[in-house]
C-alpha cells in the first residue's frame, strides 16, 4: 500500500498538515496548564504525517520529516534523559524540575522549565515511534 | 453509573479473554487490546467517578477545585494507553510475520509447518 | 592478618590468568611463592596459637541482618589453614609442570586459587552463615576443577555428580545450621559451642540430622561416597589437593568444630561412629580390589575420612587421635597422589599392576612413595604410625566404654586393607620387578626408559613425605604441637588447661607392648599378606561385586534418573506448549482464587457502592462499547473487527471525557485513530476468520472468560467504595502549581513528579517501534503469501513464469496469492 490515488485526499492533507503540526505544538506547550502534553501532541503530529503518507506515499512523507524516524527516536530519548541533568548538577536531585521566568513585554510572564524540555522529548519519541512503524508497514 | 461501568469492565475482560483463547493469533492480539481497555477502565472507575470537574487548577488558583477527580489514575492510564498501543502493534506485526512464514496464524499449526 | 590471608589468595586468583598470560612457565612457581608466603605468615604465628592465643577479626557485612565477617584462628583452624596453604603451594608448583601444556592452565590457576581462598575462609569463619557461604564456594570451585576438561563427557558427569551430591548436602547443612543457631540464639560459632542449654531444645535432633547429612556428603561418607572416586576425573593435582588433603576434610572439620557442643549427644556420637566405621571398612574393601593408582587412593581416602568421622564420635581421646590422623593423612595421601601424578606423567600408565622397578628411573619419587606408603601402612617411625596407633587405642578404649566388638573388627579390617593398599601403590610399581608382559598390554612407554621428572614434580611429594618422616621421628618439632592444639580446640579446651590433650607422639612412648600395639602391628602384617596374595584375594572377593547394583553409585544413578524422569513427566503435563492450555489454567486459577478472596472481602465490606446518576450520554456510550465488543466476538471479517475495536476505543475515550479526564480522552482518540490505520495496514491481506460456531471447547472458554470478567466487575464495585489510605495524589494536587509551575495536575505528574517513570515508558515505546522495524526487516527464507498492493499494476510483480530459469529465483516463487 503506497499511496491512495485520490486528488481530494492529497489536496486536503496538504492543507491539513500545517494546521495539525501547529496544533500539535500548541497542545504540547499548553499541556502543563491545560489538557494536552507531549503524548497527545506527539500523537497528533504523527496522525498528520500519517495522513500525508497515506495520501502521497511514505517516500514523500519521509522527505517531509527530514532524518529517519530512528534518528528522531534517539533525539527524543536524549532530550528526555538530558532534562534530568540540570537538576542533578544544581544539587536539587536527578529529574528535579528547574524553572526560569522572564517578563516579556505585552505577553506577560514566560516560564520555561526542564519539565517542558522533558515533555518535548516525550513528544518527539511518541511521534517518531508511530511514524517509524507506519512508514515501514506502508513500505512492506 | 458505577454499576454500569463495572459491568462494562467485566464485558471487556470477558470478550478479550475469550478472544485470547481462540486459535487465531490475530484474535489473540485483538483480545489483549480489549483486555487493556478493560484494565484502564477498571482503574478509572475504581478511583471514583466525578462529573463536570477536572484535576486542573483554575487560573489564579494553586490547586484544583475541591471535589475534583483524582489526577493519579489518569496519569497512570495515559501512559498505559500509549504503551499498550505500541505492544499491540508489535504483537500484530509479529503475528503477521509468523503467518507469512507459516501460511497460517494458528500458533498450534505454525510449529508443524515450519519444521 | 586472617582477612589479609584470604584477600591475598583471592587476589592471586584474580591475577592468575594475567600472570599466566604474561609469564607462561614462570607463573606457577610465582603463584606458589605467593601462597607459600601466606603459609609462612600463618606458621609464624603458630607458636602463639599452639600456646593458646586466639586471633579474632570482625568486619560488618550486613549489620541489618546480623551478618558479620567474623574470623577466628584457633588450634583447629591453624592445623587446617597450614594444610590448605602448605599443600596448596606445593600442588600449584606440581600443576605448573604437570599441566604445562594444558590449554586452560590460566583458568585452572584461577579456579584452584579461588578454591584455596574459599577453603581458608571456611576454616577461619566464626560465623555460621559465613562458613556456609565458603562451604558452598568450595563445592562450586570443586565442580569447576573436576570439570576442567569439560570437553570430555566423563569429566562433566563426574563434576555434576560431585556438585549435586555436595550441593544437596549443602542445603541440608544450611537448614541444620540455621535450626541450631536459631535454637541457640547465636550465629557465632565460638559462642554457639558454649550454649549447652541448646542440648535440651526439641529442634536439636533434626538439626543434628541435617548437619550430619551435609558433613557426610562433603566428606564422602557411606552412602554418599560415590562422587569422590568419580571426582578422580580431575587432574591429579586437583585430586591431591581437593579430594584428599583439603575439601573432603571440610565435613570432618565442621563436625570437629561443633564437637565441643554436640559431643556426648547420643545421636551425634553413635551416628559418627557407625557411619564412620562402615565407611572406613567398606571403602577399604572396595579400594583393596582396585589396581588403578587413583582409584586405590580415592577409596583409601574415603576410608580414612570414615576413620576420622568415627574417631570424632569417640569423645576427647578420639579428638586427639582424629587430629593426629588428619595431619598424617593429609601429608602421606597428598604425597601419594602427587607420586601417582609423576608416574602418570612419566609413563602414561595408570594401572599400578602394569608397572615395576620404577626406582631406577624415578629414584626420588620412589623414595617419597616409600616414605608415604610406610606412613600410610602405619609403620613405626612415621607420623602415620602415631595416627593409627591412637586410632586403635581409642577404639579399644571405646570397647571398654560399651561399643560393640564390631567396632574393633572394623578398625582392624580397615587398618589391614589400608596397609594392603599402601603396598599396592607405593611398593608394587616402584620396588617390585616389572610384570611379565603376558596378559598385560604393553605400556605406552617402556617404564625403564621413562623420562625423569622436572623438579616441580618431585619436590612436592618429597617435601610431604619428608614432613611425615620428621613428624614421626621428632614429633615435638611441629606435628605434636599443631595436632594437639587442634585436638584441644575440638574438645573445647584451651591448651594447657586441665584435661587438655597431652599425648606424647614419639615412637618411644607409643611402642609399648599391649593390645593396641599388637593389633596395630597385626593389621600391618595382615595387610602385607593380603597384598602378597592379592590375586587370590581379588578372585575370592569377586562375588562381592554382585552387590554393586545396591551400592552408592547405583543409588545415585537411580536417584538422578528418578528426579529427571519426574521432572520430565511434570513438564510434559504442565508445559505442553499450548498457549490455549496455559491461558485456561492461569485464568481458571485466577478465577478460583479471586472469587474466594472477593467473597470474603464482600462479606466484610461496609462501604456502600457510590451512586452517580446515569445520564443519556453515558448510557449511550456504555451501550455503544458493549455492542462493539459483542461484534468483535461474533464478526468474521477482519476489517469489521478492526472497526469494532476502534469504535469500542472511541466509546471508552468518550467516557473518560465525560468523567473529568480530558487528557485521557484526547490521547485515546488519537491512539484509536492511529491503531485503526496501522491494523488495516497490517491485517488487510490476511484471510477472513473462520465462522463462529458453538462447540464444547468454546463453551468452556466462554465460561472461564465470563468468570474472570465477572470477577473484575466485582473488583471494581468493591474497590470503588473503599479508601484504604490517604491518596498520594492529594500531595500532587496541592503542590502542582507551587512546586512544578503547572496547573494541569495530570501532566505535572507525568513530566515532573513521576518523570523517571515516563522516561521508562517512552523508552519502551521506542523499543517497541524498533522491534517492529526489526521484525519487518528480517528476510524470510520463504517469501510470504503477499498479493500485490491495490492500485499497483499486477505487471510490476516479477512473474516467475517469465523469469529466466534461475535456481535461486525459482526457489523464491510466491506460494500463495500472487498475480494470477
Amino acid at each position: 500500500m503506497n499511496a491512495l490515488d485520490s486528488v481530494i485526499l492529497r489536496t486536503t492533507t496538504r492543507l491539513l498538515l500545517p494546521v495539525l503540526a501547529f496544533f500539535s505544538i500548541v497542545v504540547l506547550l499548553r499541556g502543563h496548564n491545560e489538557p494536552g502534553g507531549g503524548f497527545i501532541g506527539g500523537l497528533i503530529a504523527a496522525s498528520g504525517v500519517a495522513l500525508y503518507a497515506i495520501a502521497h506515499g511514505p517516500d514523500r512523507a519521509r522527505r517531509l520529516i527530514g532524518p529517519d524516524p530512528r534518528w528522531w527516536l534517539g533525539l527524543g530519548l536524549t532530550l528526555g534523559i538530558t532534562s534530568a541533568i540540570p537538576g542533578l548538577l544544581s544539587g536539587a536531585g536527578f529529574f528535579a524540575g528547574l524553572w526560569v521566568s522572564a517578563q516579556l513585554p505585552a505577553l506577560g510572564t514566560l516560564k520555561l522549565g526542564t519539565p517542558i524540555w522533558f515533555d518535548a522529548g516525550v513528544y518527539v519519541v511518541v511521534a517518531a515511534s508511530m511514524l517509524a512503524m507506519i512508514f515501514r508497514l506502508q513500505e512492506h | 453509573m458505577t454499576w454500569a461501568l463495572a459491568l462494562l469492565v467485566g464485558a471487556l475482560y470477558s470478550a478479550g479473554l475469550f478472544l485470547a483463547l481462540r486459535r487465531s493469533a490475530t484474535k489473540i492480539v485483538i483480545g489483549l487490546a480489549l483486555v487493556s481497555h478493560g484494565a484502564n477502565l477498571l482503574i478509572f472507575t475504581a478511583a471514583g467517578l466525578v462529573r463536570g470537574l477536572v484535576p486542573i487548577a483554575p487560573l489564579g488558583s494553586d490547586s484544583p477545585p475541591p471535589g475534583a477527580p483524582d489526577p493519579l489514575p489518569p496519569a497512570l492510564i495515559l501512559t498505559a494507553i500509549v504503551i499498550s498501543f505500541a505492544v499491540t502493534v508489535f504483537s500484530i506485526v509479529l503475528v503477521k510475520r509468523l503467518a507469512q512464514q507459516a501460511g497460517t496464524d494458528d500458533p498450534r499449526l505454525i510449529g508443524s509447518h515450519d519444521a | 592478618m586472617l582477612i589479609a590471608s584470604i584477600a591475598a589468595i583471592s587476589l592471586f586468583a584474580l591475577a592468575a590468568p594475567l600472570a599466566h598470560g604474561a609469564w607462561r612457565r614462570g607463573a606457577g612457581p610465582l603463584l606458589a611463592l605467593g601462597v607459600g608466603s601466606v603459609f609462612a605468615r600463618l606458621a609464624w604465628v603458630a607458636p602463639d596459637v599452639t600456646a593458646g592465643a586466639v586471633t579474632l577479626e570482625r568486619f560488618a557485612w550486613a549489620p541489618q541482618l546480623g551478618l558479620e565477617v567474623a574470623l577466628r584462628l584457633d588450634g583447629l583452624a591453624l592445623l587446617m589453614s597450614l594444610l590448605i596453604t602448605g599443600v596448596g603451594a606445593v600442588v600449584l608448583l606440581f600443576a605448573s609442570a604437570s599441566l604445562r601444556d594444558h590449554p586452560a592452565l590460566g583458568r585452572f590457576y584461577a579456579t584452584l586459587l579461588a578454591f584455596m581462598a574459599s577453603m581458608l575462609g571456611l576454616v577461619l569463619a566464626d560465623n555460621a552463615l559465613l562458613a556456609f557461604v565458603f562451604w558452598e564456594l568450595t563445592s562450586i570451585t570443586s565442580y569447576l576443577l573436576i570439570g576442567l576438561d569439560h570437553h570430555r563427557a566423563e569429566a562433566r558427569k563426574a563434576a555434576t555428580q560431585a556438585l549435586l551430591t555436595t550441593g544437596a548436602g549443602g542445603l541440608a547443612l544450611l537448614a541444620g545450621l540455621v535450626t541450631l543457631c536459631e535454637a541457640a540464639g547465636t550465629y557465632q560459632l565460638s559462642e554457639l559451642v558454649t550454649r549447652a542449654e541448646v542440648l535440651d531444645h526439641p529442634a536439636l535432633t533434626p538439626a543434628i540430622a541435617l548437619i550430619l547429612a551435609g558433613c557426610f556428603t562433603k566428606s564422602a561418607q557411606f552412602p554418599f561416597w560415590a562422587w569422590l572416586p568419580g571426582a578422580m576425573e580431575a587432574p591429579t593435582a586437583v585430586s591431591a589437593y581437593l579430594h584428599s588433603s583439603t575439601m573432603v576434610k571440610a565435613g570432618v572439620y565442621l563436625i570437629a568444630r561443633l564437637s565441643p557442643l554436640l559431643s556426648g549427644v547420643a545421636l551425634w556420637d553413635s551416628s559418627l561412629v557407625v557411619v564412620g566405621a562402615a565407611t572406613a571398612l567398606g571403602a577399604a574393601f572396595v579400594g583393596s580390589r582396585q589396581t588403578y593408582f587413583k582409584r586405590v587412593l580415592a577409596y583409601s581416602t574415603v576410608s580414612s575420612l570414615g576413620t576420622m568421622v568415627m574417631l570424632l564420635g569417640l569423645g576427647a581421646g578420639g579428638a586427639t587421635a582424629a587430629a593426629v590422623f588428619l595431619l598424617a593423612h593429609a601429608l602421606y595421601k597428598g604425597a601419594l597422589f602427587l607420586v601417582a601424578g609423576v608416574v602418570d606423567h612419566a609413563t602414561h600408565v595408570k594401572d599400578s599392576e602394569r608397572l615395576g622397578a620404577l626406582w631406577r628411573s624415578l629414584p626420588i619419587t620412589a623414595t617419597a612413595a616409600a616414605l608415604a606408603g610406610l606412613s600410610m601402612a602405619g609403620v613405626p617411625g612415621l607420623l602415620g604410625f602415631a595416627g593409627k596407633e591412637l586410632w586403635v587405642k581409642e577404639s579399644l578404649h571405646a570397647l571398654q566404654g560399651g561399643w560393640t566388638p564390631w567396632l574393633i573388627g572394623a578398625v582392624a579390617g580397615a587398618g589391614a586393607l589400608n596397609a594392603a593398599m599402601a603396598a599396592q601403590v607405593a611398593l608394587r610399581p616402584f620396588w617390585l620387578a616389572a610384570p611379565s608382559s603376558a596378559g598385560a598390554h604393553a605400556p605406552a612407554k617402556d617404564p625403564a626408559h621413562a623420562h625423569g621428572p622436572a623438579w616441580p614434580l618431585w619436590i612436592g611429594p618429597a617435601l610431604m613425605a619428608l614432613a611425615g618422616l620428621i613428624g614421626g621421628v621428632s614429633p615435638g618439632l611441629f606435628a605434636a604441637p599443631v595436632a594437639l592444639a587442634a585436638a584441644d580446640a575440638i574438645a573445647g579446651l584451651s591448651p594447657g588447661a586441665p584435661g587438655a590433650a597431652d599425648v606424647p607422639l614419639d615412637v618411644g612412648h607409643l611402642v609399648k607392648p599391649g593390645p593396641a600395639l599388637y593389633l596395630s602391628l597385626g593389621a600391618v602384617a595382615a595387610g602385607l599378606a593380603v597384598f602378597a596374595l592379592r590375586r587370590a584375594y581379588r578372585a575370592a572377593t569377586r562375588p562381592a561385586s554382585a552387590l554393586d547394583p545396591l551400592g552408592p553409585q547405583s543409588a545415585y544413578a537411580a536417584a538422578y534418573s528418578g528426579v529427571l524422569g519426574t521432572a520430565q513427566a511434570i513438564t510434559r503435563v504442565t508445559q505442553n506448549g499450548s498457549l490455549h492450555f496455559y491461558l485456561r489454567v492461569t485464568l481458571g486459577f485466577v478465577s478460583v482464587v479471586g472469587w474466594g478472596t472477593l467473597w470474603r472481602a464482600w462479606a466484610g465490606a461496609s462501604e456502600p457502592i457510590p451512586r452517580t446518576p446515569v445520564g443519556p450520554i453515558e448510557a449511550a456510550l456504555v451501550a455503544g462499547t458493549a455492542v462493539s465488543v459483542a461484534a468483535m466476538v461474533l464478526l468474521r471479517t477482519r476489517l469489521a473487527v478492526i472497526a469494532a475495536l476502534g469504535a469500542a476505543g472511541y466509546c471508552v475515550a468518550s467516557l473518560f471525557a465525560v468523567y473529568g479526564a480530558p487528557d485521557l480522552a484526547m490521547t485515546q482518540f488519537a491512539v484509536e485513530t492511529l491503531s485503526v490505520v496501522l491494523l488495516v495496514l497490517v491485517l488487510y491481506h490476511l484471510p477472513r476468520f473462520p465462522v463462529f460456531r458453538l462447540t464444547a471447547a468454546r463453551v468452556v472458554d466462554a465460561a472461564i472468560a465470563l468468570s474472570v470478567g465477572a470477577l473484575m466487575s466485582g473488583l471494581v464495585l468493591l474497590a470503588a467504595g473503599v479508601q484504604l489510605a490517604e491518596p498520594v495524589s492529594a500531595y500532587f494536587s496541592q503542590n502542582a502549581s507551587a512546586l512544578a509551575n503547572g496547573r494541569n495536575v495530570v501532566n505535572v505528574i507525568i513530566v515532573d513528579f513521576r518523570a523517571l517513570d515516563t522516561l521508562g515508558e517512552i523508552t519502551v515505546l521506542a523499543i517497541a517501534a524498533l522491534g517492529v522495524l526489526a521484525l519487518l526487516d528480517v528476510r524470510a527464507e520463504r517469501p510470504g503469501p503477499r498479493a500485490s498492493a491495490p492500485g499497483q499494476p499486477a505487471d510490476a510483480h516479477p512473474n516467475p513464469a517469465h523469469a529466466p530459469a534461475d535456481g535461486a529465483l525459482a526457489g523464491r516463487a510466491p506460494t500463495i496469492g500472487g498475480p494470477a
